[in-house]
């Protein structure tokens, strides 16, 4: 196992339960030396870094997410489980963390781990806890294995941990004696197939008998052949699986016992009672959650508009800045509306994505989530989602994008595809603008039973957008396949002051996440778009070639004659049922980009210079006449229709670029795009047909 | 046979067996074995979600389907 030492630093993964404090630890040891990638074939992080032992000694330390045993009950679950009997990169040494208040629950996949053979370090986690005595030396006797007393967030320990890491990479000691000793029948089958299943340990190959159905780097054949023997000789699978737990925890258990003192009500736990009393209350539980929301919300709103306006006014600035430098040509305006316009499409969700992690962050650190998906299981449950789905789609009434990427940790794959798929009906608040803008010529000012009419009507088009999402999610439930059961089992964790490096390493994960994923697939649209709009068939498309670049003067045209307009007339047969004409066509397909361009592509159209003047914008749309028949265009049926297409149409390209990113397929968002324009479509001739 | 949703709030027993092979082996795994001593906490979405104590140590929400299949001491 050590061969590789000359060509490629030693490799020490990091293994244990959900709950450890594994992922402190990791961030403790590597600091900014980590790197984020994805397991193959599903959306888990994958989080390796570097950890430097001494000056000439480096290590590749190996993340893995967090696992009960090596009996997956999940695709996600399932990487624990590859890493180990695939062919990946075997581990020269495993450090395996245990919260030492959880210790006896804890021990299980360590004592599966030591059987596979790896040297094996223990690292007892939050040693510095309250109420907590561990004798320390009655462990490494009983698994025979090294153990380290440490905690990831003060730090004790580590330097003794490093050490022993060295010691071991330079002499592995791993125990040839099993931890579990095999049944008859289990015996008798990883004998038969010694010399078939290439894995060394005898353990290893019990598990490839057990695993053997979704194991995929084995051959068909011995797929085939392992699933005949297992029938033949009547291996249950499950049963064996039990009858193998209860054995070590036999063993383990008397042991942990004699060396683990823990104080009544120590280790935080009378705390998390007294706080878990209002919490998780079945009334003010629910007032608590969406109190925490509606804080996020305001957050959101109130934190992210300066730096977003920040990143717009700077990317406009920049702009100006290159045009006022440069002749003009369309290698600037490419520059300009192309190139900088979609990276600020990309720079401007980074405070959004960034202040909603942050918040996501703490609450998961502090333990507060496992209660809240608890909470809302039942009712997400009963429309096809998971429990930790709330949270996304109350993070969509603020952006569809982060509250997608917030889905990762929902495990079961069918209830995950479920949110990404109806986050984005959540009224997000790029549509604000466009229901401003628009409202006005729907529903006059005035009250109603004392409520303000134009307000009510904002309010209605929110929850047509919460119904929908509800609605789309049923439905979806009904017609996604899916094999993979669904559990709740979710253990509540005791409160924990959030640890500050874990809150800055993942708002810096999905923030680069974000722009490293989807800011290919936003960049090329936007030029696509800006392609559209800048150019067309007629007379003043630009002549190529370098000559011309330098004479080149910019009478770009009208956008009524650009690719965009001719796509927006060419489809106005099909949107007229609707009620739109083809400058509300050019302006849905300019708010592809993203919805808010609505206001700006107006402004344009009707040659409004300050895109800001929504005043300007209003009365050009409410005095404009149909070219053919002479009516207003802004009629009450018109701008309902419009505004129902606005709450359903998929009209925003970021949300697809990370739905692609999430879904690992185009699939998943064409499908999307289909479902939610279709919609739309259907949404808006219905309203405008019997408005009108 | 008395089962883990027929708790009592504030009612503690002990494991006796489990009926559901799947989840007894994903409850194994997270520590909740036959013998464990089990109270329950509170029921949660009118009584669809419970929320135990296990060995007196860490707490687990369970759904109502699943708690259904522990069976535990007492009638």
């Amino acid at each position: 196992m050590s061969q590789h030492r000359n060509t490629s630093p030693p490799l020490v993964i990091l293994a244990g339960n959900p709950n450890s404090g594994k992922s402190t630890l990791f961030n403790f040891l590597t600091g900014l030396n980590q790197h984020v990638g994805n397991y193959p074939g599903v959306t888990v992080d994958k989080k390796t870094g570097t950890l430097r032992l001494s000056a000439d000694f480096e290590v590749t330390l190996l993340d893995l997410p967090g696992a009960y045993s090596m009996y997956p009950s999940s695709k996600d679950e399932r990487v624990v489980v590859r890493q180990f009997l695939s062919d990946e990169r075997q581990p020269d040494l495993i450090v395996y963390v245990a919260d030492v208040s959880q210790l006896e629950k804890q021990i299980l996949l360590l004592t599966q781990l030591k059987d596979l053979g790896y040297p094996v370090i223990l690292a007892l986690n939050m040693v510095d806890m309250q109420g907590v005595t561990i004798h320390a030396d009655q462990l490494e006797e009983h698994f025979n294995i090294p153990v380290v007393p440490i905690s990831g967030k003060t730090g004790i320990g580590m330097m003794a941990l490093k050490l022993q890491i060295s010691h071991m990479l330079q002499e592995p000691v791993s125990s040839s004696d099993p931890y579990y000793k095999f049944s008859v029948q289990e015996k008798k089958l990883t004998t038969y197939f010694k010399d078939k299943i290439p894995y060394p340990s005898p353990y290893g190959k019990l598990l490839t008998l057990h695993h053997a159905e979704w194991l995929d780097h084995i051959s068909t054949d011995l797929r085939k052949e392992i699933q005949d023997k297992n029938k033949e000789e009547r291996f249950n699978s499950i049963q064996s699986q039990i009858s193998e737990t209860l054995s070590r925890y036999d063993r383990f258990t008397p042991v942990i016992r004699r060396a683990l003192h823990l104080d009544e009500g120590g280790a935080g736990m009378k705390i998390t009672d007294r706080i878990d009393r209002w919490v998780m209350h079945p009334v003010f539980g629910v007032v608590v959650f969406f109190l925490i929301m509606l804080l996020i919300f305001q957050a959101i709103f109130a934190w992210a508009a300066v730096p977003m306006d920040f990143i717009e006014s700077t990317m406009g600035q920049l702009g100006m800045l290159i045009r006022d430098s440069f002749p003009a040509g369309w290698i600037i305006d490419l520059i300009c509306d192309g190139l900088l316009a979609g990276l600020t499409g990309i720079l401007v969700f980074i405070p959004q994505i960034a202040i909603l992690f942050f918040f996501i962050g703490i609450l998961e650190e502090i333990g507060y989530m496992a209660r809240a998906v608890s909470m809302f299981d039942v009712m997400m449950r009963r429309i096809g989602l998971n429990g930790r789905s709330i949270v996304a789609l109350v993070s969509g009434g603020a952006c569809a994008i982060p509250a997608i990427m917030s889905t990762r940790n929902i495990s079961n794959w069918k209830e995950r595809l479920i949110t990404i798929m109806v986050t984005p009906f959540i009224s997000c608040s790029a549509r604000i603008p466009v229901y401003a803008i628009l409202i006005g010529f729907a529903v006059p000012q005035g009250r109603i039973f004392g409520f303000e009419q134009q307000g009510l009507a904002l309010m209605g088009l929110y929850g047509i957008g919460i119904v929908t999402a509800l609605l789309a999610a049923y439905i979806l439930k009904q017609v996604i396949k899916s094999a993979d059961r669904s559990f709740l089992m979710m253990e509540l964790p005791i409160y924990r002051q959030p640890v500050g490096k874990n809150l800055f390493f993942l708002v810096y994960e999905k923030t680069k996440a974000f722009v490293v994923g989807a800011g290919k697939i936003i960049l090329i649209i936007s030029l696509v778009l800006w392609f559209l709009a800048s150019f067309g068939p007629g007379p003043s498309v630009p002549v190529q070639g370098s000559d011309a670049l330098n004479t080149y003067t910019p009478s770009r045209p009208a956008l009524e004659d650009s690719y965009a307009g001719i796509l927006g007339k060419a489809i106005e047969p099909v949107i007229e049922p609707l009620g739109f004409d083809w400058k509300i066509g050019i302006a849905l397909i300019c708010s592809f980009a993203a919805r808010e361009v609505f206001v700006g592509t107006m402004a344009t159209i009707y040659s409004i210079e300050d895109d800001g003047d929504v005043t300007s914008i209003r009365t050009s749309m409410s005095q404009d006449r149909n070219s053919r028949t002479g009516e207003l265009i802004y009629t009450t049926a018109t701008t309902w229709s419009l505004l129902i297409f606005y709450v359903f149409a998929m009209q925003c390209m970021s949300t697809i670029a990370i739905v692609k990113r999430e879904t690992k397929s185009w699939k998943w968002p064409a499908i999307q795009f289909a479902m939610m324009t279709g919609l739309a479509y259907l949404g808006s001739l219905v309203v405008y047909q019997v408005l009108s | 046979m008395r089962k883990a949703s027929e708790l009592h709030p504030n009612e503690t027993t002990r494991i006796i067996s489990f009926e559901d092979l799947v989840i007894a082996g994903k409850l194994m795994s997270m520590g909740i074995l036959p013998h464990a001593r089990i109270e329950m906490v509170r029921r949660n979405a009118l009584g669809q979600t419970l929320i135990y104590r296990i060995n007196n140590r860490f707490k687990i929400a369970l759904r109502r389907d699943e708690a259904q299949t522990i069976i535990v001491e007492g009638i």
